[in-house]
């Protein structure tokens, strides 16, 4: 069954890209708290 | 001043970032060793495979209620919003695991089942489980005060953790289609490695996500408390204008 | 920022209410029960007929005709106790063979044979490599190719 590779395919591909979509997510969360961190000694 | 808040509780300290390579290079190699290593199933061949993505996905989800459920009851008894912050931080992740059960298993269900999706109890109670995580999520940003928001979502998180329970259940208590949950009598040896190296694996990667995202948070809110506090103390410039 | 938390706000509320809504709408008490068996099906007589119902059970080993050209699909169903006669105009998923669990959703016909519109395969909670010199690929094939 060939096709039965496009759904492990899919699978996997759902579940990395929820792990790397919240690491990048967790980075502009950490790019916005320096930028918060800097104001703060700005004011 | 920046450099010794870095100093003081930074937001990515060494051990931190080396633990997150590591739970990465060993997410990969379980990944990769699942995959390789396991022998198509009688039944449903190579589908088995999936296997290694969706059950730690549901596992983390299920994981997550709990670990917000405990730093709930730690806030209520404690009363430090640090223990706020961390059940806030588990339900961020958690609701990405949810998702990703939720999508793989449908995903899973196509070839195996025959169907998308389909209402039975073990499928709804997890996108309830789902709800719940969204829920929390809506309501924290929906609360401006912080310590109702702390107490509302531990509220929330009791009946989320009661509902995790519910879903693991419930492939026990009622006739579903989802089968019930495997054990290793039920797991051929060829299986199970691959099977439990990936579980550990999610754990490091649900605890490093958890971490860094709490410290993100906590040192949000410590600046914003003090810029806060300072708008609010009448200061020098001012009583001389 | 502002904007985007908005919009993140919104989203939230939109699968909040509308998941909810759907689960309502979908009937959750319905499914606590998901499928009757044989038995139970038996047990409801005349009164089950033409009523839309979940049935689940064992396809029976050696009661299963396809007609590809038809799209004719025919087996018996068993819980153990009773046996149904399913008839359906379905191609069988890759997973369907004898002696497989099989829930079929659909109605109970005056002659006593259910009629599925659809059809759906339970797998256990087993996962086994096949014995030596049984491919998984020729079991999927090997209901089709029985069938003539």
């Amino acid at each position: 069954m060939p096709e039965n590779w496009l759904y492990i395919a899919a699978a996997y591909g759902v579940v990395w890209s929820a792990i790397i979509g919240y690491r990048l997510f967790l980075g502009a969360r950490r790019r916005e708290a320096r930028e918060l961190v800097r104001k703060e000694v700005e004011l | 001043m920046n450099a010794s808040i870095e100093r003081d509780y930074p937001l990515t300290p060494r051990w931190l970032t080396l633990f997150g390579w590591g739970a990465l290079a060993f997410l990969l190699l379980s990944q990769v060793l699942g995959v390789l290593t396991s022998p198509p199933d009688r039944d449903m061949g190579d589908l088995q495979k999936i296997m290694y993505v969706h059950v730690p996905s549901a596992f983390m989800s299920l994981i997550g209620y709990a670990v917000i459920f405990v730093f709930g009851i730690l806030y209520l008894v404690k009363r430090d919003l640090r223990y706020d912050l961390l059940a806030a931080s588990a339900a961020q992740v958690g609701a990405v695991f949810a998702a990703a059960t939720l999508v793989t298993g449908s995903i899973w269900a196509r070839p195996t089942w025959n169907v998308w999706w389909t209402w039975d109890a073990r499928l709804t109670s997890m996108a309830v489980l789902f709800l719940m995580y969204v829920g929390y999520l809506v309501l924290r940003a929906f609360t401006e005060d912080e310590i109702r928001r702390a107490r509302w979502s531990a509220a929330i998180a009791g009946l989320g953790f009661i509902n995790s329970g519910i879903v693991y259940m419930s492939v026990k208590w009622w006739r579903t289609i989802h089968q019930m949950q495997s054990t290793p009598g039920t797991i051929d040896p060829a299986y199970v490695r691959g099977f439990r190296m990936n579980i550990i694996a999610f754990l490091f990667v649900f605890a490093y996500f958890v971490i860094s995202r709490y410290r993100v948070a906590r040192v949000v809110r410590d600046v914003e408390a003090r810029i806060e506090e300072r708008a609010l103390a009448p200061n020098a410039e001012n009583v001389h204008a | 920022m502002k904007g985007s938390k908005k919009l993140g706000l919104l989203a939230g509320l939109i699968i909040l209410l509308g998941g909810f809504g759907y689960l309502v709408y979908g009937g959750i008490g319905n499914n606590l029960v998901y499928f009757l068996t044989p038995t139970e099906l038996e047990a409801k007589g005349a009164s089950a007929i033409g009523a839309p119902v979940r049935l689940g059970g064992q396809v029976v080993p050696g009661s299963v005709t396809w007609n590809a050209a038809a799209l004719d699909l025919r087996f018996r169903m068993t819980d153990g106790k009773n046996v149904v006669e399913v008839h359906a105009q379905k191609a069988p998923p890759q997973m369907f063979r004898e002696g497989m669990g099989v829930v079929v959703e659909g109605k109970m016909q005056k002659n006593g044979v259910f009629d599925a519109s659809s059809l759906m395969v339970k797998h256990s909670n087993e996962y086994r490599p096949p014995t030596k010199g049984h491919r998984p690929e020729e079991m999927y094939r090997s209901l089709v190719r029985d069938q003539k």
